[in-house]
């Protein structure tokens, strides 16, 4: 798998996660992920357009990095799943943890500071 | 290892596959998968399942959450089926199911275990409550028609339907 972080505005980030999020994909961007969402971080916006596979094991990797955001008073949400991934999320029931977003704009206003 | 593997049981009467004919019938061959219980095994289980699916002329959108799924009980039983390390291994089964989904079949021989028994982890209301865990079994379940499970002289042999 693939990871990149950028600053789409001051302090709100958006990561984009590309490739096969199942055992080998999430191991490979584990450590890259939660180094991304620690330290100042607070606004996340995570791309999920370029994953195409999505398994518990991925899933367990947006939760545990959505909750280090939250225990900050932070918020991550996730940006343009495809239909697999989407209903990976939704027939887990993580979609009411981490929002679903279909449009930046949209997700960049849910994360920034009002 | 050997290329045995993903042979279809009967292949010498069955005609070629034909992904673009939904007039003719479905394939009624059962192709089989030898792997070891190593998580390094499974993208090339999700390989033969695609292979195979498309041969059997499964719908894309049955064959990922067939993936999915076995994925799922895969990871389940090389993680935690075995108490002494050592190479084991798991025969997986694809075929087409009388419902006109698919049925992909699951054998181990590690401590016995009923992933339809298992419980469901409960939802969590907050984030930070989030357990993490027990959301394979959740997603197998939501996701299929059907999971079965059998012990059967020492292995466990747990089946999941798609829908049609």
């Amino acid at each position: 798998m693939h990871i990149d972080a950028e600053a789409i505005e001051e302090g709100v980030w958006k990561i984009k996660l590309s490739g096969r999020m199942d055992v080998q994909g999430s191991q490979e961007i584990d450590v890259k992920f939660a180094g991304l969402t620690a330290g100042e971080r607070n606004a996340i916006v995570v791309d999920l357009s370029g994953v195409n596979f999505l398994a518990s094991i991925g899933i367990r990797t947006l939760l545990l990095n959505g909750k280090a955001v939250s225990q900050r008073g932070g918020k991550m949400v996730l940006l343009n799943p495809d239909a697999t991934v989407t209903k990976a999320l939704e027939t887990a029931g993580i979609d009411t943890l981490l929002p679903i977003f279909t449009d930046l704009e949209a997700a960049r206003h849910a994360v920034a500071r009002q | 290892m050997l290329s045995l593997d993903s042979r279809p049981e009967g292949a010498e009467q069955r005609a070629s596959p034909a992904p673009d004919r939904p007039d003719l019938p479905f394939p009624e061959a059962e192709y089989q998968f030898t792997l070891q219980n190593d998580l390094g095994e499974l993208r090339r289980m999700s390989e033969w399942l695609e292979r195979c699916g498309r041969e059997l002329r499964i719908s894309p959108r049955r064959i990922d959450e067939l993936d999915l799924c076995a994925n799922e009980a895969v990871t389940n039983v090389i993680s935690y089926a075995y108490d002494a390390p050592g190479k084991r291994e798991i025969v997986l089964r694809l075929k087409r199911a009388q419902s006109a989904g698919a049925s992909l079949s699951i054998e181990d021989d590690g401590r016995p275990f009923d992933p339809t028994a298992a419980p469901e982890p409960v939802p969590p209301a907050r984030l930070a409550d989030a357990v993490i865990g027990g959301l394979g079994i959740k997603l197998m379940r939501r996701m299929m028609a059907r999971c079965d499970y059998q012990r059967k002289g020492g292995r466990n042999l747990f089946t999941l339907v798609t829908h049609a």
